[in-house]
């Protein structure tokens, strides 16, 4: 599938599992000793080691700059919320984000990214596939299922979750796309809960599980032979994960986490799920997203600056102890955060009745932090009252370049679908965002 | 004779030019002896209204103009009161500060007589003591404070809320104060002793979250003329309470708002359609508890609906006037409505 195998930055087949490296390193030790089954351990320990991990926190609705990291106090269109001194000097955020504020010399803060898409399904879908839905020329992939075919798990572990969902549309949590169902975020619904649906837990289970399988493998290849069929190839990648899972169950078990840590993302959904998401990451799961609330929660076109309250602090507080969390486990350097909506609101406080802000892509923020993110960094600014980008525009094909240079895989890589080729980002625009790198 | 029907006067205005969406008014009081009108609404200053001045029509809109007064740094003002012998208007603000500004010649001074720092967080719900010695505040630290109201110097600082705070009241004696937040409970304070008299549990309480939320927990509360009830608003929710034991005697499915009248057994309530209500409390029907202790509901607001106002979505600011003869209305798009009772 991938058009330009030969692009010196392009992974190969074999990256995905080991480095030269790292093979050579385990043949010599397997030369010395001759254990081969440590060293197939060994080597996957390390292989694991290598992997980087990304977890999205997404902000459905469009956050609102003003009342998060790019906040206007005393301007005409600052609105009520007050703001609070971050740790890097001259820099402030909301008041109710006391933890993001105490981290910000951990984190990077783009505050001049523009967009133009403002309806929000399809800022959904730009977000993060990195493509518009009407350019597309396949159905374009998450930008972490993308991630989960360039960078996949080791050790038969999920590639991919997504915790909870956005039900406020069909293009909320777009899927892999053309990439096919091998590459579908594992879903689990949300508030800390692992995967629905799993047969019951058990050798007997597993065994009834693996003979019906078995014979679906049977009556598969019955069906495929002499056929071309990628729907059949999804659905065997889709059903192989489902034996993966049973293996490891217990990555989505939360009652396994001590109650300390347990309390410090708060009593919330998201709390819960940031959690589960430290533990996946900390399990060997590279890639997770985790929905911040369903229903656009963040879409405040009324009674916008009174609820806000609530919904910023508890964002505060779970992703807060998320970052928190991963630096003391020493998980940061290699897992990128992302803190983000699909677009920003207006400077105007307009509403639809009481007041709020309504959607606006000219100019809002986000923050990101972790695998090599610099720290304390913040990125371009808006005017007096942020209506505009006065230096340093960032747009989604920037932001996803980025990404995808963090994460040490080719942006300008294109893949192929039925003969035609599909960059990662569309028409290959964009460029890495050197301030954070 | 009591009051049988209501009658709208005029509607009141303000507009400084700027370029910004509908003020939306959410707190309304009266001048308790001049003809003056004030509202909180989404800006630093307090908007201001002789209430004898004329409508005048500009781009489709019939209303007495008015102006901006009593001006915060930053933020909003979320709340303010008046002295009960009109001398003293008290703001307060997501700012955190609260500013007394003496009231003379019919507006109050450009600058405040005194100015502090009153809460960690959003200063919520203002009230005087009806001898005008005593503030109260609440704040989004979920304190209540209590205040020399001549110099602002603090008496108290209160605890017991575990959600943000959003009224305060006094009974008519003085006797006590009680305050309400988003944890759905009502705080009942002795005003002497300056400690907590009683739990009333209102409920309602939650996470504002998703695309409309609802104003979660007590919104406003106030107490009638005798000290005999409290009611409660928020949610989705009116209940009135027996203040001498906490029982619910009364509820309605109006919402958000409420208010009673100084002079009559009147309450106002509702917020997109607001409605004043003849109340009856020889028919209150209290709650009672069910053979395993658990409360149940009280009987529905007992009394003649003297009117049926349409507001529009989201209108919040209610308030009678200190001879009960005015009802001042708030409405989300930046408009007070007052009507006569009559």
């Amino acid at each position: 599938m991938t058009r330009s195998e030969t692009h010196p930055a392009e992974c190969r087949r074999a990256d995905h599992h080991l480095s030269r490296r790292l093979f050579l390193q385990g043949a010599g030790a397997a030369a010395l000793g001759g254990f081969g089954r440590l060293f197939a351990a060994d080597n996957a320990e390390k292989a694991a080691k290598q992997q980087k991990h990304v977890i999205l926190v997404f902000m459905s609705g469009g956050p609102s700059q003003f009342e998060t990291w790019d906040p206007k106090t005393g301007r005409p269109t600052g609105g009520p919320h007050m703001n609070t001194q971050t740790t890097v000097p001259g820099i402030r955020f909301d008041e109710y984000m006391p933890n993001l504020a105490r981290l910000a010399d951990r984190m990077a803060v783009i505050r001049s990214m523009t967009s133009d898409l403002g309806d929000h399904m399809e800022a959904h879908y730009l977000a993060q596939t990195g493509h518009k839905p009407t350019n597309v020329v396949a159905t374009a992939p998450h930008w972490l299922s993308m991630c989960a075919r360039q960078r996949p798990a080791a050790n038969g572990l999920p590639s991919y979750v997504v915790l909870g969902a956005e039900g406020g549309g069909n293009m909320a949590v777009p899927g892999p796309g053309f990439l096919g169902a091998g590459y579908q975020g594992l879903y689990c619904p949300g508030k800390g809960q692992g995967p629905e649906d799993l047969p019951a837990a058990g050798a007997k289970d597993l065994d009834d599980y693996r003979r019906r399988a078995a014979l679906r493998t049977q009556l598969g290849e019955g069906y495929s032979t002499g056929r071309t069929s990628s729907a059949a190839d999804s659905h065997d990648a889709a059903f192989g994960s489902v034996e993966r899972l049973l293996r490891n169950r217990d990555l989505f078990d939360l009652a396994k986490e001590p109650p300390k840590r347990v309390e410090k993302y708060g009593p919330t959904a998201l709390g819960k799920d940031c959690l589960l998401a430290a533990r996946l990451v900390e399990k060997g799961v590279p890639f997770v997203r985790v929905q911040h609330q369903g229903g656009l929660a963040w879409d405040k076109h009324r009674r916008a600056f009174d609820s806000q309250r609530h919904l910023t602090r508890e964002f505060d507080v779970a992703t807060g102890a998320l970052i928190d969390d991963l630096r003391e486990r020493e998980l940061w350097d290699k897992t990128l955060v992302i803190l983000m909506g699909e677009f920003g609101r207006t400077p105007e406080i307009l509403g639809q009745g009481s007041p709020g802000r309504n959607h606006w892509t000219k100019s809002w923020s986000l923050s990101l932090g972790g695998c090599g993110v610099k720290p304390g960094v913040v990125v371009g600014s808006t005017n007096e009252d942020g209506t505009a980008v006065k230096d340093r525009p960032v747009t989604i094909p920037d932001l996803f370049a980025t990404f995808y240079t963090l994460l040490g895989i080719d942006y300008r890589t294109e893949l192929e679908f039925e003969g035609r080729p599909v960059p990662l980002t569309e028409n290959s625009k964009g460029t890495p965002v050197k301030e954070v790198l | 004779m009591p009051p049988t029907k209501l009658t709208k006067l005029k509607t009141y205005h303000v507009d400084d030019g700027a370029k910004r969406g509908p003020m939306t008014m959410s707190q309304v009081r009266f001048h308790p002896t001049e003809r003056v009108l004030f509202a909180a609404c989404a800006e630093r200053r307090v908007a201001v209204w002789n209430l004898d001045d004329k409508e005048t029509t500009v781009k489709n809109l019939t209303a007495v103009p008015g102006a901006f007064a009593c001006p915060h740094e930053t933020g909003w003002v979320r709340c303010l009161d008046v002295s009960p012998d009109g001398k003293w208007l008290a703001t307060g603000g997501s700012d955190r500060r609260l500013k007394l500004w003496a009231f003379a010649g019919g507006k109050p001074a450009d600058k405040p007589t005194h100015d502090t720092e009153a809460h960690a967080g959003w200063v919520e719900g203002l009230a005087f003591s009806p001898d005008g010695k005593l503030l109260v505040t609440g704040g989004a630290d979920l304190a209540v404070k209590v205040w020399n109201a001549a110099d602002l110097t603090p008496v108290k600082s209160l605890t017991g809320h575990t959600g943000f705070l959003r009224d305060a009241a006094w009974l008519p004696d003085g006797s006590a104060f009680v305050t309400g937040a988003e944890d759905g409970k009502l705080l009942v304070w002795d005003a002497k002793a300056l400690s907590l008299v009683r739990t009333i549990t209102f409920g309602g309480a939650n996470e504002q979250f998703g695309q409309n939320p609802s104003l979660s927990g007590v919104h406003r509360l106030h107490v009638s003329r005798d000290g005999k009830w409290v009611a409660a608003a928020g949610g989705k929710t009116l209940t009135a309470f027996d203040l001498a034991t906490g029982t619910p005697v009364a509820e309605d499915k109006s919402d958000a708002q409420v208010c009673f009248s100084p002079k009559d057994d009147l309450l106002a309530t509702g917020s997109n359609n607001a409605k004043v209500v003849a109340y009856d409390s020889t028919k209150f029907v209290p709650a009672k508890a069910d053979k395993n202790g658990k409360l149940g509901n009280p009987g529905p607001l007992p009394g003649k609906e003297l009117a049926q106002i349409k507001l529009g979505d989201f209108s919040l600011g209610m308030r009678f006037s200190a001879d009960g003869k005015l009802l001042g209305l708030g409405r989300a798009d930046g408009k007070v409505e007052v009507w006569e009772v009559v």
